[in-house]
């Protein structure tokens, strides 16, 4: 007999966990019926669109950077009503500076139903409601948006601990001595960080969120490609993609420089 | 080719940011040596350890590991000679996720295809030795927990097992008790001495107690500022000599390091 | 005295700037986008008459016909989840820092998930569907994208975050880079494999809500369906049985999670 080596309760964990996904994975395969023709025949469509792609032109770059301006507004509007929301809400929820436990708590359960529903949920929403614009992209990005910050801020108020809170209100304060002579001077730089990674996402959501009618550069990328003019889309995807890509390194900095800060 | 198990000439390591680990080693290890190096920390013992098997790539100078050349060795001779060369690490340097038994059974990949060792497949002869080592230092019981498992001075023992397994002529231990109680840190040592001797194994074990280095070694080597300062045997080594190699750093003497930071500035 | 003084003031003033910069921003934005704050607030408790009003009650009349799409989604995030998790670990040993075989090759590597992980998901979606027509596939293509944009980066830093020191261990015994690859780096991996490949599924999820948008089947494609119809009732009925998928799928993850790792 062979003499085993391996830890069994990690080995039949991990066994466990590729077994469960061979398993669900090969039925559901089957399930969705892939057609190997569909296949074959988009995969012949690529060269003849990677020609159409390759003929990108400057000619509507004016118009695309006009749009994704629009779309930058979008987020930042949304997020700027968002965060005089949140921060009033936060206060409202956070176990230490909560000033009734039941409002707190009906609070905590509106905010998880919202967070649970996606983004592009909310916006197709306001959109129905408001009709196309942007406008109805800051009311529809709204949602999300304050629901991350006030989950995001009530996790750094609890954590800030008791103290800061008691102190003030042995001394005699109010509610909103402690919110804004406590709580918010010593959280300010965290909260600064919170909110311009939330800024980062919201813009990659109203790039998106533009394709279903809720303003900014999304609506002209939706434009080309359902009139497939492919050489002006790749243009658009190549400003949101630099667009994107350099949100992502501020925020990568902004967030190294957090971690350095709780440290 | 010469009659020294190892031999060392003119070993410098510049490091990229300018300073210089080592200058001008010359260094000769005969089979069954056990030699101590001491000195400061920072002096550049661990550099020159990884030099020897190159987990650090030296700058300059030979180095000759029975009979073969390990400065210009390419990848399949480098790999032949680490599998002659154990390495024992102030950090034991476990895969904590693996079993006890698993650790041990790395000593062997040196030895065996690169698709059999990717999936483990050890001969029994093989698991049967790593069992009969973890045996020998008491960890019997423990060979199917998980590293992560086990104490500081069990990891260390398990680490002791992995360099046997090689059944190495040389044994590379690089400050193998410095994270270690002094309880712990005897059987540890213990562990190494008895087998190297038992085995005719050399060792090389880089060390900054005085006293541990004492007992154990047959050799004592000095170093400071990356430069050999004292070779002989311990009776040779007079205090004046120790205060002279930690000159300026004499607390380290004796005890670990106040204050080393483990991560960044270990094999400076 | 006087020095504490001058800081002070060029603290009050920095913060005035800064104040001042923010007000112009956001007056300039109101007007760039023409925004109407009257008719914005206004707007406000009409949405929520709409979403409370119109939506309400559910209409669940034709919930035997959401078991499909519902299934649909499922199999969507599992097949995506499969794929793009198989995809993306092989590129993740090619551009991990303590992985990659050449430099060169994990520079490239690291553009190319770069390029796909910014370009959003609704617009590779869309030249999908325009390259395989409207269906299954393209959805199932655009999710593996996602999938591999996103888990590529993620698994690429788990195993740049592992124990370096376990592998020169291994290394110094004369292993080869592949016994090095499966016999220390592999192992201390794993928990960091697993937490986020499931959270990569939890995501399918969601992202299907998206697809449907774009004709690419799953369960988004009956909240189009229904909106366009201003059936809102059977909008209502489709976004909770979503939300239920979604927290339901949390709850599982969630479990396997604490039980594997």
């Amino acid at each position: 007999m062979k003499i085993p080596i391996s830890h069994k309760a990690t080995r039949r964990n991990q066994r466990w966990f590729f077994a469960v996904m061979i398993v669900l994975f090969v039925p559901c395969a089957f399930y969705l019926k892939l057609s190997y023709s569909q296949f074959a025949d988009g995969v012949g469509r690529i060269p003849d669109i990677v020609k159409q792609f390759l003929q990108i032109s400057p000619e509507d770059l004016p118009v695309l950077l006009r749009e994704l301006l629009t779309s930058l507004i979008i987020a930042f509007l949304s997020v700027v009503i968002s965060v005089f929301l949140s921060l009033l809400l936060s206060f409202l929820i956070a176990d230490t500076t909560a000033p009734n436990r039941w409002i707190a708590k009906g609070l905590r359960l509106i905010v998880v139903i919202v967070r649970t529903i996606p983004t592009t949920i909310w916006v197709l929403l306001a959109v129905a409601s408001m009709g196309f614009g942007s406008m109805a992209g800051v009311l529809g990005l709204l949602f999300p948006t304050t629901s991350f910050l006030i989950k995001s801020f009530t996790a750094q108020i609890d954590e800030a601990g008791k103290e800061p809170v008691e102190a003030i209100r042995a001394l005699g304060g109010t509610w909103w001595h402690v919110v804004f002579n406590g709580a918010i001077p010593t959280l300010y730089t965290t909260f600064l960080a919170l909110i311009a990674f939330n800024f980062e996402i919201t813009v990659a959501e109203t790039v998106i969120l533009g394709m279903v009618g809720a303003g900014g550069i999304g609506v002209l990328l939706q434009e080309y490609i359902s009139y497939y003019e492919f050489a002006p889309l790749l243009m658009g995807i190549l400003v949101v993609f630099l667009t994107l890509f350099a949100l992502e390194l501020m925020t990568n900095r902004i967030r190294k420089r957090l971690a350095r800060g709780a440290r | 080719m010469s009659s020294f198990l190892l031999e060392i000439k003119g070993l410098t390591k510049k490091y990229s940011a300018g300073t210089i680990a080592l200058s001008g080693i010359d260094l000769q290890v005969k089979s069954k040596e056990f030699i101590a190096v001491i000195g400061p920390s920072g002096a550049g013992k661990s550099t020159l350890l990884r030099c020897i098997n190159r987990l650090v790539e030296p700058s300059s100078g030979s180095i000759e590991f029975a009979g073969d050349r390990v400065d210009q060795a390419n990848a399949r001779e480098l790999r032949r000679v680490r599998s002659q060369i154990g390495m024992i690490f102030q950090h034991y340097n476990l895969v904590n996720r693996l079993s006890v038994l698993e650790n041990v059974l790395h000593g062997r990949l040196g030895y065996m295809s690169s698709i059999a060792g990717m999936f483990s497949r050890y001969s029994e002869e093989d698991k049967k030795k790593a069992i009969a080592l973890l045996r020998k230092v008491g960890l019997e019981n423990e060979m199917y927990k998980r590293a992560d498992e086990l104490s500081g001075g069990q990891k260390q023992r398990v680490g002791v097992c992995r360099a046997l397994a090689q059944q190495p002529r040389l044994i590379l231990a690089d400050e193998p008790i410095a994270s270690l109680d002094p309880k712990s840190s005897a059987v540890v040592m213990d562990a190494i001495h008895r087998n190297c001797a038992e085995q005719g194994i050399a060792c090389l074990v880089n060390l900054h107690q005085v006293d541990v280095a004492k007992r154990y070694a047959s050799r004592i080597i000095g170093i400071k500022n990356g430069k050999m300062v004292f070779d002989g045997p311990p009776e040779a080594l007079t205090d004046h000599h120790a205060a002279l190699i930690y000159e300026g750093k004499e607390s380290q003497m004796y005890q670990q390091p106040v204050g080393e930071e483990p991560q960044d500035r270990r094999y400076a | 005295m006087k020095r504490a003084d001058t800081i002070a003031r060029q603290k009050k003033a920095k913060r005035l700037l800064s104040l001042l910069l923010f007000v112009a921003a956001t007056i300039f934005s109101i007007w760039f986008i023409e925004f109407d704050i009257a008719e914005f607030m206004g707007g406000i408790p009409l949405f929520l008459n709409f979403l409370f009003v119109d939506f309400m009650p559910p209409n669940v009349n034709d919930l035997a016909k959401y078991v499909r799409p519902v299934l649909d989604t499922l199999a969507f995030g599992v097949v995506a989840t499969v794929i793009s998790s198989v995809i993306a670990l092989v590129i993740a040993f090619l551009m991990a820092h303590n992985t990659a075989p050449h430099p060169a090759v994990r520079v490239a590597l690291r553009s190319v998930v770069s390029l796909v992980r910014n370009v959003p998901f609704l617009v590779w979606a869309s030249i999908l569907v325009v390259l395989f027509g409207v269906g299954t596939m393209p959805g199932i293509f655009a999710l593996i994208l996602l999938g591999i944009g996103f888990l590529a980066r993620l698994y690429a830093e788990s195993i740049e975050e592992i124990d370096k020191h376990a592998v020169e261990a291994v290394e110094a015994t004369g292993a080869t880079y592949l016994q090095k690859l499966k016999q220390a780096i592999i192992p201390q991996f794993m928990p960091g494999y697993i937490s986020w490949t499931l959270f990569m599924f939890e995501i399918t999820i969601r992202a299907s809500a998206i697809l449907g948008l774009v004709g690419a089947g799953g369960i988004g494609s009956q909240i189009k369906l229904t909106m366009d119809l201003f059936q809102y009732g059977k909008t209502a009925t489709v976004v909770t049985i979503m939300i239920l998928m979604i927290l339901g799928v949390e709850y599982v993850t969630q479990r396997i999670r604490e039980r594997l790792l």
